[in-house]
C-alpha cells in the first residue's frame, strides 16, 4: 500500500507535470509565456461546432508594454497569432492638368496594424507618373515645390502650397496614441518638403501597434519641356513587419 | 525474533517498490511528453527577427499600371511576378539540412511541437510559388553563402501529411523547399533567402487587395525534412493600388519682333517678345532707310520659342525678296553664284544686288541670341556672324534666301526635341548695284513654328 505521502507526491506530479504537451505561443531568447491566464474571469476559447468566442469577465490591465528588451500584452483578450493588417483606400487620384504656373497635388490614405511583432516599416513602391516612355522626374532628395521645374514627390504630413492651399495630414492613432505607435520617417515628416525614391521607407513602428492612419500626399510640377500627354502610375503601400 | 525481522523486511519491500514507482512516474512525466510529441531537440526555438519582404504589394492579377504601362517583373507595380525575401536570425546552434517555406492564410501553428509546416494551411487564394526556379540569393550575415549553400528542391514530395503543401505533386504551389548536406548554423546568425522577381522565375501574390498572408518557416536538422529544428512565421500583405493620373498640354510658345528694342528678358517663364505698332517693321538701309551700292546694310529681327514637343520643332520663313513693283532685289545667291539653287549660301558683297538672311550668333543685343542645346539653324543659315564686306571684297558673313518660300516655307532652324526657351537673332542683308532701279522696296516675311508631338 502506498503511504499518504507517496499518494500526495503522485497527485502533485500529475498536476504539475501533465502527460501531454504545452504550447508556448510567444517567446524570446530570455522570456516565454504561455497563452493561459493566471486568474479567473475568462476563457481562451469557447467553442462548439457552430460557435467560437473568447471571453473575459473584466480586465484590470490591458494593452502592450515594452522596453528595448521586453514586450508583453496584458489582458484576457490577447491573441496568439501574429497579425498584419494593411488597408489602403485606393482608387484613382488625379493631379489634374499640370502646368508651369503652380504645383498640383492629391492625397490618399492607408492604415497599418501589426501585432505580436517588433515593429514594421512601410515603403511606397512604383515609378513616377509615366507618359509612353517618359517619366516625370522623381525628387531624389527632399526639396520644396518649384513650379516650372519638373518634379514628382510625396510626403506624409500636412502641407500648404501656393495655389493649392492646405493638404495632407500627420498620422493619427486609432483610437488614440496608447494603441497605435506608427510614425513617419524623415524627411517625409516635414511639411512642404517632398521626396520620391521607389521603395524608400516612409513610415514605421518600433513595436506592435494598433491602427495608425497615414495620409500620403503626392505633388507634381512640370517644366516647359515636359512632354505633353496623359501621365499615370500605380503606387503601392508595402508593410514589412519583423517578428 | 527472526520471524519479526523477516516480517519487517517483507513490510519494507513494498515501501521500496512504491518509492521506485514514484520515481518512475516522476521520470516519465518529465520525459515522455518530450519524446511523444516528436519535438525537435530541446535547443529548437523560434527564429528571431524574421521578416518577409515582397517586391510588390500589388495583388497577383496586376502587371500594368493605370496608364497601361507594363510593370517589370520584380518591380513595385507587378504583383504577378514578385520577388520575396525571407530573413531571420537563427535561434539555436544546430545542424540544418532542409527548410520549408510554406505560405498560408494563417500563421498558426507556429509552435515547435506541431510545427509550422503541420496543421491546416489554406494556400492564399491566387498565390502561386510553383514558378520559383532558383534561389536568387542566399546570404549569411549579409555575405553570400558559398560555403554550405542550399539548393532548391523541386522533387521531394511534400503534398499530404505532415507537410500539407498544395498543388500537384510534389506540392510547390504554396511551398518552397531547400536542402543541402546538413551543416551547422550558429545561433544569432542572420540568414536571408531571395526567390523570384524574374520573367520566368517568380512568385505570384494573392489575388485580393489588402490581404494579409503568412509564411511559415520550418528548418530541419537533416536534409530529408524529418527532424524539426527552429521555426517561425512571418506576414506580408497585398494592398490596393493608388493610381495617380495627370495631364500635360502640348505647348508651343512663339513670338517674333523686329528690332532690339522689342527684345525683353525671357525670365523664368520665357516671356514672349513684346509687340507694338512698330515691332513688326524692319528697315534696311541708312537712317533714312536708303540702301547704297557701296555700303552694305543689315538689320535684325528676333524670334522666341519654347515648346514641349517630343518630336522636335522647326522654325520656317515664307516670303519674297525685296520688291518694288516688277523690280526686285534678288536673292543673295542669284548674282553671287548665278545658276546656283535658290537658297544657296553666299557672302555679302556691296555693289551686287543681294537680299538674304542668316542666324547671327554674334548679336550682342541684351536678351538676344540664345539657343538651347539641340536647337540650331540649318546649314545655309548658320553663318550670319561676320563682316559684310566692301565693294569688290566680300565679307565673311554668309546668307541665303529662297524665294520658293512664298509657296513652301523653308526651314531656318530646328530641333529634334523640346525647346526650353530659345531666342533667335535673324540678320538681314540688303545690297544693291548701281543699276538697281530707284524706289521703295518692301517684303513681308512670315515666320512659322511647327512642333511634332
Amino acid at each position: 500500500m502506498f503511504s499518504k505521502t507517496q499518494i500526495l507526491i503522485g497527485l502533485l506530479l500529475v498536476l504539475v507535470f501533465p502527460i501531454g504537451v504545452s504550447f508556448a505561443q510567444y517567446t524570446s531568447p530570455n522570456y516565454q509565456v504561455d497563452e493561459t491566464f493566471f486568474g479567473a474571469g475568462g476563457n481562451l476559447q469557447n467553442q462548439s461546432a457552430n460557435y467560437q468566442a473568447k471571453t473575459a469577465a473584466g480586465e484590470l490591465g490591458v494593452g502592450n508594454v515594452s522596453s528595448p528588451r521586453y514586450q508583453a500584452y496584458a489582458g484576457f483578450n490577447t491573441t496568439d497569432r501574429i497579425l498584419l493588417e494593411v488597408n489602403v483606400s485606393g482608387g484613382v487620384f488625379d493631379l489634374g492638368v499640370l502646368d508651369t504656373g503652380q504645383a498640383h497635388a492629391n492625397t490618399a490614405s492607408f492604415t497599418v496594424r501589426d501585432y505580436l511583432s517588433d515593429g514594421y516599416t512601410v515603403q511606397i513602391t512604383g515609378h513616377t507618373p509615366q507618359n509612353e516612355n517618359y517619366f516625370l522626374a522623381p525628387m531624389s532628395s527632399a526639396a520644396s515645390s518649384s513650379p516650372g521645374t519638373e518634379q514628382f514627390g510625396i510626403n506624409l504630413t500636412t502641407n500648404n502650397l501656393s495655389g493649392i492651399g492646405p493638404f495632407g495630414a500627420t498620422p493619427s492613432q486609432v483610437p488614440d496614441n496608447t494603441f497605435g505607435f506608427g510614425y513617419v520617417d524623415p524627411p517625409y515628416d516635414t511639411s512642404n518638403l517632398f521626396k520620391y525614391v521607389d521603395g524608400d521607407t516612409v513610415a514605421q513602428s518600433d513595436r506592435s501597434s494598433g491602427v495608425t492612419q497615414y495620409t500620403l500626399s503626392m505633388m507634381a510640377n512640370v517644366s516647359r519641356t515636359t512632354p505633353g500627354g496623359a501621365y499615370g502610375t500605380s503606387l503601392f503601400v508595402r508593410a514589412v513587419p519583423v517578428y | 525474533m527472526r520471524s519479526k525481522n523477516k516480517l519487517k523486511r517483507l513490510k519494507t519491500v513494498p515501501t521500496r517498490i512504491a518509492s521506485l514507482a514514484t520515481a518512475a512516474v516522476l521520470f516519465f512525466a518529465i520525459t515522455v511528453p518530450v519524446f511523444l510529441s516528436g519535438h525537435a531537440s530541446a535547443a529548437s526555438a523560434q527564429l528571431q527577427s524574421r521578416s518577409l519582404t515582397i517586391s510588390s504589394s500589388a495583388n497577383g492579377t496586376i502587371t500594368q499600371d493605370i496608364a497601361g504601362n507594363t510593370a517589370a517583373p520584380g518591380s513595385g507595380g507587378n504583383g504577378q511576378k514578385t520577388s520575396e525575401i525571407f530573413t531571420f536570425n537563427v535561434a539555436s546552434t544546430q545542424n540544418v539540412g532542409s527548410i520549408i517555406f510554406k505560405f498560408c492564410d494563417d500563421p498558426i501553428p507556429l509552435d515547435s511541437v506541431s510545427g509550422p509546416s503541420d496543421g491546416t494551411c489554406n494556400s492564399p487564394a491566387g498565390f502561386d510559388a510553383s514558378h520559383v526556379a532558383s534561389i536568387i540569393t542566399q546570404t549569411i550575415n549579409g555575405t553570400n553563402n558559398t560555403t554550405t549553400p542550399f539548393s532548391l528542391d523541386t522533387t521531394t514530395v511534400l503534398t499530404g501529411a505532415p507537410y500539407g503543401c498544395a498543388g500537384t505533386s510534389p506540392g510547390r504551389t504554396n511551398c518552397i523547399a531547400l536542402s543541402r548536406t546538413a551543416a551547422a548554423v550558429t545561433a544569432g546568425d542572420t540568414y536571408s533567402f531571395k526567390f523570384g522577381g524574374l520573367a520566368s522565375d517568380y512568385i505570384t501574390n494573392p489575388s485580393t487587395d489588402n490581404y494579409a498572408f503568412f509564411g511559415r518557416i520550418q528548418t530541419y536538422t537533416d536534409n530529408a525534412y524529418s527532424t524539426k529544428g527552429d521555426y517561425g512565421s512571418v506576414a506580408a500583405s497585398t494592398a490596393q493600388q493608388i493610381d495617380v493620373t495627370a495631364k500635360v498640354k502640348e505647348v508651343l510658345n512663339f513670338s517674333v519682333a523686329a528690332g532690339s528694342s522689342n527684345v525683353t528678358a525671357p525670365g523664368a517663364t520665357c516671356s514672349p517678345l513684346t509687340t507694338s505698332a512698330t515691332s513688326g517693321a524692319l528697315t534696311l538701309g541708312d537712317t533714312n532707310g536708303v540702301l547704297s551700292f557701296n555700303t552694305p546694310y543689315d538689320a535684325h529681327s528676333y524670334f522666341r520659342l519654347s515648346t514641349n514637343t517630343n518630336g522636335g520643332v522647326t522654325v520656317s520663313y515664307s516670303g519674297n525678296t525685296l520688291r518694288n513693283g516688277s523690280n526686285s532685289i534678288a536673292a543673295i545667291n542669284s548674282a553671287s553664284n548665278p545658276g546656283s539653287a535658290m537658297g544657296t549660301l553666299a557672302a555679302s558683297g556691296p555693289g551686287t544686288p543681294q537680299f538674304g538672311i542668316a542666324m547671327d550668333s554674334s548679336d550682342a543685343t541684351p536678351n538676344g541670341y540664345s539657343l538651347n542645346t539641340g536647337f540650331a539653324p540649318t546649314t545655309n543659315y548658320a553663318s550670319g556672324n561676320g563682316t559684310l564686306g566692301t565693294v569688290g571684297s566680300p565679307g565673311t558673313a554668309e546668307f541665303a534666301y529662297d524665294t520658293g518660300s512664298v509657296t513652301s516655307p523653308v526651314v531656318f532652324a530646328s530641333s529634334t526635341g523640346p525647346v526650353g526657351c530659345s531666342t533667335g537673332s535673324v540678320r538681314y542683308i540688303g545690297n544693291i548695284s548701281t543699276s538697281t532701279p530707284a524706289g521703295i522696296y518692301t517684303t513681308t516675311i512670315t515666320w512659322i513654328a511647327t512642333g511634332t508631338y
